[in-house]
């Protein structure tokens, strides 16, 4: 088990380097100058060749790529993931301040989506045919409205109309637990709907799955309840590929929550990686992707350590 | 897609009578109502154009017109645009561009999991390596970089979706493969010396295909759903093309004013996602024997 | 955590018309008497305006243009010589008094006892090293091009500054008045250094990234006791539904940039005021040194070519004014109006002069746009059908701003769609649209030395009249060699509640130093 988590760690510190090295490469085969996007605001004033050059050098454009790509590869092996091309704060720096925003959405749809799943999930996998079927209606509408729509019917309906939750906006929870959190409903709510309906389609067809197995029927013929059955065994079994989407799910909403991240105006990775992209803020953008490749590596091997736990018959070669 | 092929891990094709049992058993009221959808989706984007008297990208009319006005059926856009003219082409796009997108994610997966899962070593490593790496790059980077070195466009977007979408395949691929190498009727073809080429194509390709098949319209719905979050990000098809991720784009821009704008490409995107995504489980239902 | 409040009324009634008019009305006057009231100081609790900014400042580099959001926050910070009412005319600031008998040489009198934001007092001295900053080419300033004709800086004491132009300079104070002309710190020229410290009556107090930034009133600025406002909490809504959103909702007091479709919603509210004003031009611009449009009639035949009504009415929901003219506004006392619908919606003529020019048939080229702003987008989805109707059957070229601007200045395009301003409302602005080297805002290898020696003709001239007569003589040679094609102005909006008084939004191209303003502010 232990040789397994080292290897898979060690495939993925390779896989990350991968990642980092074509983002490099494709960032500066991309056009636009970082230099003249600085150098040009939206109003009048002329951008002259020297001042390109100038600020060029500025940022160590000037230097051949290879030079670049090594220094930049030797800044994140000291944990030094340089500065940013438009504030000239360190790369960190900003991670530090967007990530947790990102974060406490993706932590919180995560929750209430995974419950919410699992709770409806359950309910259709023994509830019947009515159960069922309502599920599978729901379920399937759930995954299949855009998040920003559903976003913005959100903002209608909530800010707009009944003014119950403020249309979007961001307070740092240490400064404003309150505001924090009644911010970050509508954002949740909006990412949670189709992570619940995910989650509550494995967990059913688990937990249906489950329940035909043989040992099950045992349970049952040595008079354990229904609920106890169900509780105990299948549920408990059902859970392993529950597990699995789970952390899939969270690994892939965290590189893919600018489309909220937009709506609420919530200043998250997301908001700040097409910011960067179209400021062509080379070290921002490498810095966001290294740190969102790195989680969501991580949460693969986490996950299938914990399938590992979860499900004894699986075993790591 | 022919019954007659052969299903799943080492079991043998059912007996068709079992198949169609199963069928009906998969085929309830609300799937039966969704595959209806999905037939009407597909019947107005390839022939919607010839019932529609409007082209969607000529104005024809006041800007916002209501629906039924001057011939409307839905109104105008905010260029005096016929909006059901630009739905019908917009959803004929879209699921073009599914398709191609689907298709290439398809064969590409398929053949790295294939070969990645026959060959194992170092082409497992590769192969499966390289489906990591897509994995875990952030999809709208992705996309980001794409459209920024190549421009937006119909092309960058089905290449984007379509690697974006190939590591299913790939794994699934794989899965399958890994199964059918210890089966006995590959063995067997393998003693009798095929070359491996013929081997890979002629016998173990039809027995990984259909959970493949299956994939193929979850991987439309999954790809409508992504164009258009990336036209909404101004990432997708270019204007003037309709498209239903461009539309709704937009008409979020006019959402306090006039919701329709936004509302009625919305409703075709969800409609459209929600049958290709029953007709997915419809079949998985059908053809997996494990359900 | 709820707070529950009735739903506002939909629909749009006269009575509330008149409030709103009434409103305007009152903002008017109280900025109009604002900054001489005197302080009565925040007497009911702190008084902090919650503003919704389109944007994110990028980090402040000492004179440069980095665009409206970073404008509107260094018009806070910061403060030049001289700034603008709210009619947009030159009052003074640092400088209590100037003097200037030939437009050429300018003497200013600082006000006693200035001080930076950082404690440092500011002298005549500070006031040279920041002119001399700002002409220096290598330096590309926003007011750059303008100030060229700067030939010494003297300061004979601490409080009188001398400028002296080699020939004199017409448009000097205008541009002297531009936000990104103000008094900078020695601090503020070191290499990396984050132009944030000035001498403006708000000082930065907080700054988080994405999020937002806090300023305080700086109570050694001069005329800090008329200063109503004890700061403004700025929150970055880069997004035009979510911007507008956060003010319907009262999440903020105020915003920038009201999205054009979202006019009418903002009008409809009764407790909401939208401040209006004409600002910058929407254009094609040509690369004359790509075939067909080297030749004046293509692009004459282009410019007659653009229904800029439907443009204006699908653009900007109406929110515009179509221009078939040299774009100097009808405001202007150097409006020509004889010339004002000189490249008029005529698809017949463009047909013919197409003709002339040797394409009966038209032919195929490509619009550069951008995909990151709708409104670029849109209107080359309005000019391509225009085109399309005379024959010219255009290709749209649409990548995001940053290539799009890259492209422009290398001139990798046939045509492109523009939105600009000029600096200062006088038309010397045109020097930009027109003269200098190669930038993504003008005609790519446009030249005209008859049009050129119109510009500085027009600069050096102090007499009013000769002034009149030599831009009117350049509108001709504009209309003449028609070096862009004009669509149309287009509004820009700040909208606010009824809770905030005295901000106005300055006219014309001024509209992105409204800051300035707010000194006169006040939020009940």
């Amino acid at each position: 088990m232990l040789r397994y988590a080292l290897r898979r760690c060690a495939v993925g510190v390779g896989l990350a380097w991968v990642v980092l090295t074509l983002i490099f490469l494709s960032l500066h085969a991309v056009p636009g100058d970082p230099a003249e996007v600085i150098l040009s605001g939206e109003g009048a004033g002329a951008v002259t060749q020297e001042a390109v050059a100038q600020v060029r050098a500025e940022l160590g454009l000037d230097r051949p790529l290879g030079v670049q790509y090594l220094q930049y590869l030797g800044g994140v092996l000291t944990g030094d993931l340089g500065t940013s091309f438009t504030d000239r704060a360190p790369v960190t720096e900003h991670l530090a301040d967007r990530l947790p925003a990102t974060a406490s959405i993706v932590l919180v749809a995560a929750v209430i989506g995974i419950s919410a799943g699992i709770v409806i999930g359950s309910w259709a996998g023994r509830g019947g045919r009515v159960a069922d079927a309502v599920v599978g209606i729901g379920t399937g509408l759930g995954v299949s409205v855009p998040v920003y729509v559903l976003g913005s019917l959100l903002v209608l309906v909530f800010a707009l109309t009944l003014r119950a939750l403020p249309a979007g906006g961001y307070r740092a929870f240490a400064d404003d637990p309150a505001g924090h959190l009644e911010r970050l409903i509508l954002p949740s709510l909006a990412v949670a709907v189709a992570f619940a309906c995910v989650v509550a389609r494995m967990t059913r067809s688990a937990v249906v799955e489950t329940a035909r197995q043989d040992w099950v029927r045992t349970g049952r013929a040595v008079g354990m309840t229904r609920a106890g059955v169900f509780r105990v065994h299948v549920l408990r079994n059902a859970l392993a590929p529950v597990v699995t989407v789970s952390g899939l799910e969270i690994g892939t909403l965290l590189g893919s929550t600018v489309l909220v991240e937009r709506i609420f105006n919530w200043p998250g990775t997301g908001s700040l990686l097409v910011d960067a992209v179209a400021q062509r803020d080379y070290p921002v953008v490498q810095g966001i992707v290294l740190a969102v490749a790195v989680a969501f590596i991580a949460l693969n091997i986490v996950v299938d350590l914990v399938y590992g736990v979860l499900d004894p018959r699986v075993v790591h070669r | 897609m022919s019954s007659a092929v052969p299903v799943g891990d080492q079991t043998p094709a059912p007996p068709r009578s079992r198949s169609t049992a199963r069928l009906r058993r998969a085929l309830n009221p609300w799937r039966l109502t969704a595959l209806v959808i999905a037939a009407l989706v597909t019947v107005a984007a390839v022939l919607g154009p010839l019932l529609i008297p409007f082209d969607p990208l000529t104005p024809a009319g006041e800007p916002f017109a209501p629906s039924g006005t001057g011939g409307h059926l839905l109104g105008t856009d905010s260029f005096g645009r016929d909006v059901a003219a630009r739905l019908v082409y917009g959803l004929r796009t879209e699921l073009l561009i599914a398709l191609c997108a689907t298709a290439l994610a398809a064969v590409t997966g398929t053949v790295l999991g294939l070969l990645g899962g026959w060959f194992g070593r170092w082409v497992e490593l590769v192969t499966m390596r390289v489906t990591d790496v897509v994995l875990a790059f952030p999809t709208i980077v992705f996309a980001l970089l794409a459209v920024a070195i190549f421009g937006a466009g119909t092309t960058t977007l089905i290449v984007v979706l379509g690697v974006l979408f190939a590591p299913t395949y790939a794994r699934l691929a794989y899965g399958q493969v890994l199964s059918v190498r210890r089966a006995e009727y590959v063995d067997a073809e393998i003693a009798f010396g095929s070359p491996t080429l013929r081997l890979l194509r002629r016998t173990v390709l039809p027995n990984i295909l259909a959970p493949i098949l299956v994939q193929l319209s979850l991987t439309i719905a999954a790809a409508v759903l992504l164009e258009s979050g990336l036209s909404f990000l101004g990432l997708g098809v270019l204007p003037p093309e309709p498209s239903l991720g461009l539309m709704i784009a937009d008409g979020q821009r006019y959402l306090g004013s006039e919701p329709g704008q936004l509302l009625v490409p919305a409703a075709a995107v969800v409609l459209t996602i929600l049958a290709f995504g029953a007709l997915g489980d419809t079949l998985r239902d059908w053809l997996d024997p494990r359900r | 955590m709820r707070v529950h409040s009735p739903t506002p009324p939909a629909g749009l009634s006269r009575r509330s018309l008149l409030q709103l008019a009434g409103a305007l009305a009152g903002a008017v006057t109280l900025s109009a008497c604002g900054s001489g009231s005197g302080g009565t100081g925040s007497g009911s609790g702190a008084q902090t305006l919650n503003f919704g900014l389109s944007g994110e400042p990028a980090t402040l580099r000492p004179g440069a243009d980095q665009g409206a959001a970073s404008l509107f926050v260094v018009s806070l910070l910061h403060r030049g010589l001289v700034a603008y009412d709210t009619d947009g005319e030159v009052v003074p600031a640092l400088a209590s008094e100037w003097d200037s008998a030939d437009d050429q040489t300018f003497t200013f009198t600082l006000r006693p006892g200035l001080t930076f934001q950082d404690g440092t007092p500011l002298t005549s001295a500070d006031v040279a090293r920041t002119l001399e900053f700002l002409a220096d080419p290598a330096n590309s300033a926003r007011i750059g091009s303008a100030v060229q004709s700067l030939d010494a800086v003297e300061t004979p004491d601490e409080t009188t500054v001398v400028v002296r132009h080699s020939e004199p300079n017409a448009a000097f104070l205008d541009y002297l008045a531009d936000p990104s002309a103000g008094v900078l710190p020695e601090s503020a020229f070191a290499a990396d250094a984050v132009n944030t410290v000035g001498a403006g009556p708000f000082r930065m107090a907080g700054d988080s990234s994405g999020v937002g930034m806090s300023l305080e009133r700086f109570d050694g600025y001069y005329d800090a006791d008329a200063v109503q406002l004890d700061g403004v909490e700025i929150s970055y809504y880069p997004d035009g539904n979510a911007r507008t959103n956060a003010l319907l909702s009262g999440e903020v007091d105020i915003i920038d940039y009201v999205p054009w479709e979202s006019f009418d919603q903002v009008e409809s509210d009764p407790d909401l005021t939208l401040d209006a004003q004409s600002g910058l031009v929407m254009y094609l611009a040509f690369n004359v040194d790509e075939a067909p449009f080297g030749d004046a009639r293509v692009r004459r035949a282009v410019a007659h070519a653009i229904n800029r009504d439907n443009a204006v009415a699908s653009v900007f929901s109406g929110n515009a004014r179509p221009v078939a003219g040299p774009p100097v506004a009808a405001e202007s006392p150097f409006h020509e109006a004889s010339l004002a619908d000189a490249w008029a919606y005529d698809p017949d003529r463009a047909r013919e002069l197409l003709a002339e020019a040797g394409f009966p048939d038209g032919f195929a080229a490509t619009l550069l746009t951008t995909s990151q702003y709708a409104f670029h987008q849109d209107l080359a989805v309005s000019v391509q059908a225009d085109l399309a109707a005379v024959g010219v059957d255009v290709t749209l070229d649409n990548p995001d701003y940053a290539t799009r601007i890259q492209q422009g200045n290398a001139g990798a395009y046939q045509m492109a769609v523009n939105g600009n301003g000029g600096i200062v409302n006088d038309p010397a602005f045109l020097s930009d649209f027109l003269v200098g080297p190669a930038n993504y805002k003008r005609s790519f290898g446009f030249t005209d030395p008859e049009i050129e020696a119109s510009l500085a003709e027009g600069l050096r001239t102090t007499d009013e009249t000769a002034r009149q007569e030599v831009y009117r003589r350049l509108q001709q040679q504009i209309v003449d060699a028609t070096p862009f094609a004009m669509v149309s102005d287009r509004a820009q909006a700040f909208a606010y509640s009824s809770r905030v008084q005295g901000f106005a939004n300055l006219p014309g191209f001024l509209t992105f130093h409204s800051g300035y303003t707010a000194t006169a502010t006040t939020v009940a």
